[in-house]
């Protein structure tokens, strides 16, 4: 649910990081906040919720321009990952306009990453929101381990509809920003159209 | 103390003279009346020259919003609200650029949640000083109705939380601007 600032003259995009515990969520918006100009951020925030922490910031995007007079600001949101946490998540999928899906990239993640996704599809479909109407993208992590499963494994388990999927190691920053931009396009793509 | 129990009740007195009570509570400091109407005119000019005045007044425009709707916000508040922070801005921004605002931030709080909104605005907004600043301001705005609710000192005392304010300190500001409006009442 895009909300539009008419004061700010801003149209405000929430981006959410979903995927399995220590997937590297919390890794993917720091490497983003740290590489982000300060002129163009707000401050990263760690807020307690009832049950746990949720993790944010807001940015301007300066290379994303205007689109109908108006700067585009994304909110990039964390959920945590474990298993516990799923009335914490069902809140910050609320009013997503795109999602992020970070799944780790090792063997003994499989089962945590398959089960997240389905978690993501149930949780969205309580909204009455189908995960094929949602911009998503799938983000395959920690590329740089020994011992990790192959892309077309992963992609299998994973991807079955086939949307744009990115290879990262957020810990290093590779993957970081070509994942966000890819959820940009289709966030954008999506906004143009309403 | 519960949330739907009162913290401030005005005296009972007609809306108009509660709402010049509070506008003149809310501008007896000249200098942050200043900076409002700097930070309002900041807001809504096609190229602000001063991007940090206009973001500190968006942020205590949202404080307001958030204090003023923690226990709800019919449409008689919401124009009340107008009404008095188009006066307290000397009409830089008007009441329908307000109304518009306010339903901009219901958005806002839908899709980015209540908390989350409170927590970046408070970020906004520096040292204890502004802070402090802000929790007056979101006090007098919440007493347009006449009462300042359980739920609304909720807020403001979270609001302290982000900026180091205890809840004691919250409450002494609370209640010295209650008995601000409260003096101009009597006179």
């Amino acid at each position: 649910m895009t909300y539009i600032n008419h004061l700010a003259k801003e149209m405000n995009c929430k981006i959410v990081y979903y995927g399995p515990g220590l997937c590297g969520k919390t890794a993917n918006l720091q490497w983003i906040f740290g590489k982000t100009k300060p002129d163009a951020k707000g401050k990263m925030i760690s807020l307690a919720t009832d049950t746990d922490r949720t993790l944010f910031f807001d940015f301007l995007p300066i290379d994303l321009g205007m689109i109908r007079g108006f700067k585009v600001r994304f909110h990039l949101y964390t959920v945590p990952g474990q298993v516990f946490y799923d009335a914490s998540r069902k809140l910050v999928l609320k009013g997503a306009d795109g999602v992020v899906f970070v799944a780790d990239s090792q063997p003994n993640r499989i089962e945590a990453n398959v089960e997240s996704v389905e978690n993501l599809e149930t949780n969205l479909a309580t909204m009455g929101v189908d995960l094929s109407q949602v911009p998503y993208v799938i983000q395959y992590n920690k590329r740089d381990l020994d011992g990790i499963m192959s892309i077309e494994e992963l992609r299998e388990q994973l991807n079955p509809r086939g949307v744009p999927e990115f290879e990262a190691s957020a810990m290093t920053g590779e993957g970081v920003f070509e994942t966000l931009k890819g959820l940009s396009r289709l966030v954008l793509s999506n906004l143009s159209k309403t | 103390m519960a949330e739907d129990t009162a913290f401030v009740e005005l005296p009972d007195v007609p809306p108009q003279a509660r709402a010049a009570a509070i506008e003149a509570a809310l501008t007896q400091d000249a200098d942050f009346a200043a900076r409002l109407c700097r930070g309002a005119s900041a807001s809504v000019a096609d190229a602000p020259s001063d991007a940090d005045t206009a973001r500190t007044f968006q942020a205590l425009l949202e404080i307001g919003y958030l204090v003023a709707s923690a226990d709800g916000l019919a449409e008689q508040e919401r124009a009340s609200l107008a009404a008095l922070l188009e006066a307290v801005t000397g009409s830089a921004v008007d009441h329908g650029t307000l109304t518009l605002h306010f339903m901009d931030l219901d958005e806002a709080v839908e899709a980015l949640g209540r908390r989350e909104r409170l927590a970046r605005v408070a970020a906004d907004l520096g040292d204890t000083s502004a802070v402090e600043e802000a929790v007056r301001l979101g006090a007098l705005v919440a007493m347009g109705d006449g009462t300042l609710s359980g739920a609304e000192l909720a807020v403001l005392v979270e609001l302290g939380e982000h900026g180091k304010v205890a809840a004691d300190r919250i409450c002494e500001l609370v209640t010295a601007a209650a008995n601000s409006v409260k003096g101009r009442l009597a006179l």
